[in-house]
């Protein structure tokens, strides 16, 4: 995992709550709909998703169910529940209020009586 | 030409050998990786282990990925309950080579104290007396 993603893990929880939020999805999907709206800017690995799942059912602000997709494949759906929106609701304050003070902190110039020189 | 299958296979086994703990979280992450797979398998046909690895990342990354975000306290729990398992071992496995060498030793001291040990005897001559 490079720095950037390292930036980005954060997110996961927001935009995963939030795809859920629209429909019902299973994992690869989740994946793929998040590589491709964010035209490859944001990849979640699996190793990351999952487990990343995991704690929002035990949290409880997704259930899963599985759907019998064919004669081997078994897909588990991700569903959301009323916690997990009232979850999305805060993170998606959390997350515009960062974005607005980090975007504060970097258009901050000093002014030049504050800047010392050597 | 290798399989899709064989190639699935290797690469859930080698994630397999990377993770330190196999317990039931980890069995359902394998399974669910494994269907993520089977998608990628029926969207793709046919693929090599390195279109595999470009995809999903190479199993050292996905396994660091997935220790990255695990439960902090299932992972310190099972690694714990491996440790004490571990310890256990080695010093039932140092319980018996410590009683084996006892019983070595002294099956020697016994075969050394026979080995050097003699029946003593007495001779008692009973002679008759034929004047009577």
């Amino acid at each position: 995992m490079d720095n950037k993603s390292n930036f980005r893990r954060g997110s996961v929880e927001l935009l995963v709550l939030h795809l859920l939020n629209q429909k019902d999805y299973y994992g690869y999907e989740l994946s793929q709909t998040i590589k491709e709206q964010s035209d490859s800017v944001l990849n979640i690995p699996v190793g990351s998703l999952y487990p990343a799942l995991y704690k929002l059912i035990d949290s409880g602000y997704i259930s899963d169910y599985k759907k019998q997709v064919g004669r081997r494949l078994i897909r588990v759906y991700y569903h959301i529940e009323d916690s997990g929106i009232q979850r999305l609701s805060t993170l998606i304050e959390d997350y515009n209020s960062t974005v607005a003070a980090v975007q504060q902190v970097l258009n901050y110039k000093p002014k030049n009586g504050d800047i010392i020189d050597d | 030409m290798i399989s899709n299958e064989q190639i699935i296979c290797s690469y859930i086994k080698e994630i397999k050998h990377h993770l330190p703990i196999y317990k039931s979280e980890e069995k359902k992450f394998i399974n669910d990786l494994q269907n993520a797979i089977m998608d990628f398998s029926n969207e793709t046909k046919e693929f090599t282990y390195n279109e595999l690895i470009n995809h999903f990342g190479s199993p050292k990354d996905l396994v660091a990925n997935y220790l990255l975000e695990a439960d902090a306290e299932h992972l310190s729990r099972e690694i714990r309950y491996s440790h004490r398992i571990k310890l256990i071992s080695i010093f039932s496995i140092g319980a018996i080579i410590v009683s084996l060498a006892i019983a070595i030793m002294f099956q020697y001291l016994f075969y050394y104290h026979a080995h050097t040990s003699y029946i003593s005897r007495e001779i008692t001559i009973i002679e008759e007396d034929n004047n009577k």
